[in-house]
C-alpha cells in the first residue's frame, strides 16, 4: 500500500488537473466569468412572505408551490422583469428582484386575494354604513337582468314561510346591530310560531352547526334575521360572539380574522364596522376574470368580476332572494368586508362589481391580484429589503477587501512558519480557490447560486479551515520525522494518520454547514453554503493535490534533504544528530508500517 | 521561528511539558471566572437586538457620516410627515448613516426614504421587518441549536464511542458558547441573524478543535493499561502538549481571516453581517482552542480516572516508579527511549492492538472477583 501510494502522486495530480480542466470547460461553455451577485452586493428588492395557516401547521408542498406560481404571475403581471420567486423552509416565499427597487409591488403580490361572497346576517345599521350600496347594484345589473325580476316574489314569499323563529330571544340581544329590515321578516316569523316556545327541549335538535346550511337556508336566515330551527343553537352562539366582538382600530383590522369558507365569519369593513356573515356562498375560485374599470358617469374606480357558470347560478339565486329587501350580501376579501351592497335587481349573467373607495391604482392592483387567482395560503409580509446601489457597491468592496487581507495574512503566516512548505500551502489554497471560483460560476449558471456578503464571509472563513487541514498534515509529518523516520517515509506515515483527523474535522465542518444551511435565515444562508462547499473542496484538494504534491516534493533535493529554507530541515524540526532524509538509529522501519 | 519549532519538538517528546491535565482545578477555576465574567455581560449590558429581531425599518443612508449629517438625517426622518416614533440615528462605518424606526407601512417607509434622499443622501436602502418575523427567526435559530446539539452528541458518540469524552466535549462546547455570547454582549454589537449563525458555527469549530486533540489522546492512550511508563493522565497530557503547536497554528490560521473580516466589517461598513459574524467567530474560535486544551481534555481524563482500570494502571505506574527510584539502574533504557522510543513501545504493542484493549477489562473483572472473595 505504502509503496503504491508513493509511486502514484503524479497520477493523482493528473486526475485533479483533469477535474479542474473539465470544470473549466464547463465554465467556458457557460460563458459567464463573473459570479452572480446577491441582492446585497448588486442592489435590488427582496420580499419575504411568510405563510400563515389557520392551525399553525406548515402548509403542504403543493399549496406552497401553487402560491409560488400565482405570486410569480402577479410579479410578472406588474411589469417586473427578471424577478425570481422561490420557496424557502416549507413556509416562506421569497421574491427577489435584482437591480430594481420596487417597493410598490409589495402589497399586491402578497395579498391572498381570497375573495368570497357571503350573506350579511347581522351588520351595522344602514345609517352607519359609509359605503354606498345603492350605487352599486345598478351597475351590477347589467343587461338582461330584468326578466328575472318576477322571480323575486317567489323567493321572498317562500323564505319567510320557512323561517323558524327559534332562538329569537337571543337574537334580540343583538338586535341593535341588526338592520331595521328586521321588523318585517322576523317579526312575522316568531309571531307565526308560538310553538317555538319550548325551544330548550329542542336544544339537541337545534344544535346543527351553521356550516351545514344550504345556500337557501342561509338566505332564509338573512331574510328572517333568524335561522331555521336546527341551527338555532349555533346561531345563538354566533350572535353572542358577534355582540362581544369589537373591531380593532386601523386598516389592518381584518387581518386578525380567520376566514374559513365553510364557517360563518365575524369581521369588519375598512371603516371598522362589524358584520356577522354567513358561510361563503360563492368563492373566489368561481372567478373567471377580474379587471379594473371606471364606470361611465362615476368618479369611482371599480373592479369588475366575472363568475363562472356555477358561481353565476348561485349569485343569481342570492340576488333574486335579496332583491328589494334591503338585506345585504358582502364581498369579503381576505377576511375584510370590501363592500356590502343591497340588491336592487337580480344579477344572472355572473357579472359583479366591487366598488368602495378605489383609486385607479388600488383597483388595478386588486384586479391583478384577483386575476391570477387567490393564494391557497395567507401570507404575512414579513420582510422587505431594498438594497441601494451605493450600499451594495461598498459591501462588495468591503467583502473583497476583507478576503484579500485575510488571504494575505494566512499566506504570510504560513510562509513564516513553514517556509518551503508554505509554498505548498499557497499552491493548495490557489488550487482550492480556483476550484471554488469555478464551482461558484457553475452553480450560479446551473442552480442560480448567488454570492452574497455572508457567502463571501463564508469563503473567507474557509481560507482558515482549508489551511487547517494542511497544518494538521504538516504537523503530523513533522511528528513522524521526529519519531525517527526519514522524510519520505514520514510523508506516507504522517498522511495516513493525518487523513483521519482531516476527514473527521471536515465532517464536523460539513455537518455544521448543512445544519446551518437548513436553519439559517435566508440572508445568511450563503455563509453556510460557502462553508460547506469549501469544506468539500478542502477534502478534494488535500487528498488530490497537497498530499501528492508533498510526496513529489519529498523526493526533491530541496525538501528531501532538508534544505534550511524548506521548512523541513533538521534544525527547524528540532531533531539532532541526523538529516531528515535518514532514518533515526533506533527507529525500526517495519514496526511502523502496519499502521 | 526555529526556536518555536524546536520548542515544538520538545513539547512532542515531553521534554517540555505543560501540566494541562494535572492542574485541572486551576483551569476549571480560570474558565469559571471567565465564563462568569462573560455571562455578567448578558445581565449588565442589555442585548442589543438588530432590526431583524425587533421589527421595524432600518434605513441605510449613503451620506458622509459626519455629525452634521447625522442631524440632517434625523431632522429629515422626523419631518418626513410619517409618524416614525423615536428614530435611532447612528453612523455606520465610514460611508453611511443608519436610521431605525418603528414598524412602518411600505408606503410610509418609501416616504421617509424619499425625504432622506431629498436631504442629500445619494442612495437609501431599507430593510423592513415585520414584528413577528424576528420571533420566527429566533425560534428557527433555537431549533437549529437543538438539532445541532443532538447531531453533535451523536457525532461525538459515534466517533469516540465513549460517553466520557462526549460529555467533556459537550462541556467544552457549552463553555465556548457561553464565553462567546457573553463577550458579544459586552461588545454592544447588534444581535442579528448573522450573530446567531456565528454562534451556531462556533459549535462546529469548537468541536473541530476537540476532535483534533481527542484524536491524539485516544492514540496515545490506546494501550495505556499495558504501558507502565506513563499513567493515563500523563499520556493524555502528553497528547495535549504534542498537539499544542498544531492547535496554535490551526487556530492562528483560522483566526487571521476572521480578524480581517472583523476589522473590515467594523471600520469600513460599520454594520451588517460581516462584523457580527466575525466577532462571534473570532471569540468562539479562540475559546474553542482554549477549551479543547484546558477544559475538554482535563475533564475527559477526570471522568476517565473514575474507571477501575485507569485507577489500577495509575497504581501500577506509581508502584513501578517507586521500584525504579529505589533502584534506578535496571531501567535506563526506557528513560532514554522516551525521546524517540516513547512511541516505539506502543508501536511494538500495536501489532496486537486489540488485545491490550480487551485485557484491562479482563483484569478489572479478575481483580473485582478477587476482591469480592
Amino acid at each position: 500500500m505504502a509503496t503504491k501510494a508513493t509511486t502514484r502522486p503524479g497520477r493523482t495530480l493528473a486526475v485533479l488537473g483533469g477535474v479542474i480542466a473539465i470544470l473549466l470547460g464547463l465554465v467556458v461553455l457557460g460563458g459567464d466569468w463573473a459570479p452572480r451577485l446577491g441582492l446585497d452586493l448588486q442592489g435590488g428588492t427582496r420580499i419575504t412572505l411568510q405563510a400563515r395557516t389557520a392551525d399553525g401547521e406548515d402548509p403542504t408542498t403543493d399549496e406552497l408551490a401553487e402560491a409560488q406560481e400565482i405570486i410569480s404571475s402577479r410579479v410578472n403581471g406588474s411589469g417586473v422583469s427578471a424577478a425570481e420567486v422561490s420557496t424557502r423552509g416549507g413556509d416562506q416565499i421569497i421574491v427577489e428582484i435584482p437591480g430594481e427597487q420596487r417597493s410598490d409591488i409589495v402589497k399586491q403580490i402578497g395579498r391572498t386575494a381570497q375573495l368570497r361572497f357571503r350573506l350579511v346576517w347581522s351588520g351595522p345599521a344602514p345609517g352607519q354604513q359609509t359605503q354606498q350600496p345603492p350605487q352599486q347594484p345598478p351597475s351590477q345589473g347589467g343587461g338582461g337582468n330584468n326578466n328575472q325580476g318576477d322571480n323575486q316574489g317567489d323567493g321572498q314569499g317562500a323564505n319567510p314561510g320557512n323561517g323558524q323563529g327559534s332562538g329569537q330571544g337571543n337574537n334580540r340581544g343583538v338586535s341593535g346591530w341588526m338592520l331595521p329590515a328586521d321588523d318585517t321578516g322576523p317579526e312575522g316569523g316568531p309571531g307565526d310560531q308560538p310553538t317555538e316556545e319550548p325551544t330548550p327541549t329542542d336544544q339537541p335538535a337545534s344544535d346543527t352547526p351553521v356550516s351545514e346550511m344550504s345556500v337557501e337556508e342561509m338566505l332564509q336566515t338573512t331574510l328572517n334575521r333568524a335561522p331555521p330551527t336546527e341551527y338555532a343553537g349555533d346561531y345563538t352562539r354566533l350572535t353572542a360572539e358577534f355582540t362581544a366582538f369589537t373591531c380593532p382600530e386601523g386598516d389592518d383590522a381584518a387581518a386578525q380574522v380567520d376566514d374559513q369558507p365553510g364557517e360563518a365569519l365575524i369581521t369588519c369593513d375598512r371603516d371598522g364596522l362589524k358584520y356577522l356573515l354567513s358561510p361563503a356562498v360563492i368563492e373566489g375560485t368561481s372567478l373567471t376574470d377580474a379587471s379594473a374599470g371606471l364606470p361611465q358617469a362615476t368618479p369611482q374606480w371599480v373592479v369588475n368580476l366575472e363568475l363562472d357558470g356555477e358561481g353565476s347560478d348561485v349569485f343569481s339565486t342570492v340576488t333574486r332572494g335579496l332583491v328589494n329587501t334591503q338585506q345585504l350580501f358582502a364581498i369579503v376579501l381576505d377576511g375584510q368586508v370590501l363592500s356590502a351592497p343591497e340588491v336592487t335587481s337580480p344579477i344572472t349573467n355572473g357579472q359583479a362589481q366591487i366598488s368602495g373607495g378605489f383609486t385607479q391604482e388600488t383597483a388595478t392592483d386588486l384586479a391583478n391580484s384577483l386575476q391570477y387567482g387567490a393564494l391557497p395560503l395567507t401570507f404575512d409580509e414579513s420582510g422587505v429589503t431594498l438594497a441601494g446601489p451605493t450600499l451594495a457597491k461598498s459591501q462588495l468592496a468591503a467583502g473583497v477587501l476583507a478576503g484579500l487581507i485575510g488571504l494575505a495574512l494566512v499566506v504570510v503566516y504560513c510562509m513564516f512558519y513553514y517556509r518551503g512548505l508554505g509554498l505548498v500551502v499557497i499552491a493548495s489554497l490557489a488550487v482550492a480557490g480556483f476550484i471554488t471560483y469555478e464551482l461558484v460560476l457553475l452553480l450560479g449558471a446551473s442552480v442560480g447560486f448567488t454570492l452574497t456578503l455572508p457567502g463571501i464571509a463564508g469563503l473567507i472563513v474557509a481560507v482558515g479551515i482549508t489551511a487547517d487541514s494542511f497544518i494538521v498534515f504538516f504537523e503530523r509529518l513533522r511528528d513522524e520525522v521526529r519519531e525517527g523516520k526519514s522524510l519520505r517515509l514520514a510523508v506516507e506515515a504522517g498522511w495516513r494518520r493525518a487523513r483521519l483527523t482531516i476527514l473527521a474535522a471536515d465532517a464536523v465542518s460539513l455537518l455544521a454547514a448543512v445544519v446551518l444551511y437548513i436553519f439559517a435565515i435566508d440572508e445568511i444562508r450563503g455563509f453556510a453554503f460557502a462553508l460547506g462547499l469549501t469544506t468539500a473542496i478542502d477534502v478534494l484538494v488535500v487528498f488530490f493535490f497537497t498530499k501528492p504534491l508533498v510526496s513529489v516534493l519529498a523526493r526533491t533535493k530541496f525538501f528531501g534533504q532538508g534544505h534550511p529554507m524548506s521548512g523541513l530541515d533538521a534544525r527547524h524540526l528540532g531533531i539532532e544528530g541526523r538529516r531528515v532524509s535518514e532514518l533515526a538509529h533506533g527507529a525500526r522501519r517495519p514496526a511502523r508500517v502496519p499502521r | 521561528m526555529s526556536r518555536l519549532a524546536s520548542f515544538g519538538q520538545n513539547l512532542y517528546t515531553g521534554r517540555v511539558s505543560f501540566d494541562f491535565v494535572g492542574r485541572r482545578m486551576l483551569w476549571y477555576t480560570m474558565s469559571g471566572v471567565i465564563v462568569l465574567a462573560a455571562a455578567t455581560g448578558l445581565l449588565v449590558r442589555e442585548p442589543n437586538p438588530g432590526i431583524e429581531f425587533k421589527g421595524g425599518v432600518e434605513f441605510n443612508v449613503s451620506i458622509a457620516p459626519t455629525d452634521t449629517n447625522v442631524e440632517v438625517v434625523r431632522d429629515a426622518t422626523i419631518d418626513s410627515g410619517v409618524d416614525v416614533g423615536d428614530p435611532l440615528v447612528t453612523t455606520s462605518g465610514n460611508e453611511a448613516v443608519l436610521v431605525q424606526t418603528q414598524p412602518l407601512e411600505q408606503a410610509e417607509a418609501d416616504q421617509v426614504a424619499a425625504a432622506l434622499e431629498e436631504a442629500g443622501a445619494s442612495d437609501v436602502s431599507q430593510e423592513r421587518i415585520g414584528p413577528t418575523f424576528g420571533a420566527q427567526i429566533l425560534n428557527k435559530a433555537l431549533l437549529g441549536l437543538a438539532v445541532f446539539l443532538g447531531l453533535v452528541v451523536l457525532f461525538i458518540w459515534a466517533y469516540f464511542r465513549e460517553w466520557k469524552m462526549s460529555v467533556a466535549a459537550l462541556v467544552a462546547l457549552a463553555h465556548d458558547v457561553l464565553i462567546t455570547v457573553g463577550i458579544y454582549a459586552w461588545s454592544g454589537f447588534e444581535v442579528s441573524p448573522a450573530t446567531v449563525t456565528g454562534f451556531l458555527t462556533i459549535l462546529g469549530f469548537s468541536l473541530y478543535d476537540t476532535v483534533v486533540v481527542f484524536d491524539k489522546v485516544r492514540e496515545n492512550t490506546r494501550a495505556y493499561s499495558t504501558n507502565l511508563s506513563r499513567t493515563y493522565a500523563e499520556q493524555a497530557n502528553l497528547a495535549v502538549n504534542q498537539t499544542l503547536v498544531r492547535s496554535i497554528n490551526t487556530t492562528v490560521a483560522a483566526l487571521l481571516p476572521v480578524l480581517a473580516l472583523l476589522v473590515v466589517g467594523t471600520v469600513v461598513l460599520g454594520t451588517g453581517p460581516l462584523k457580527d459574524l466575525a466577532l462571534a467567530l473570532f471569540v468562539g474560535m479562540a475559546a474553542g482552542m482554549y477549551s479543547s486544551i484546558f477544559i475538554a481534555t482535563p475533564l475527559a481524563v477526570h471522568l476517565k480516572e473514575q474507571e477501575a482500570g485507569v485507577k489500577s494502571q495509575a497504581q501500577r505506574v506509581a508502584a513501578r516508579r517507586a521500584r525504579e527510584s529505589a533502584q534506578p539502574e535496571p531501567e535506563p533504557e526506557p528513560v532514554a527511549a522516551t525521546a524517540d522510543g516513547a512511541d516505539a513501545r506502543p508501536a511494538k504493542q500495536a501489532a496486537g492492538r486489540n488485545q491490550p484493549q480487551r485485557k484491562p477489562r479482563a483484569q478489572r473483572g479478575g481483580s473485582s472477583r478477587r476482591s469480592r472473595r
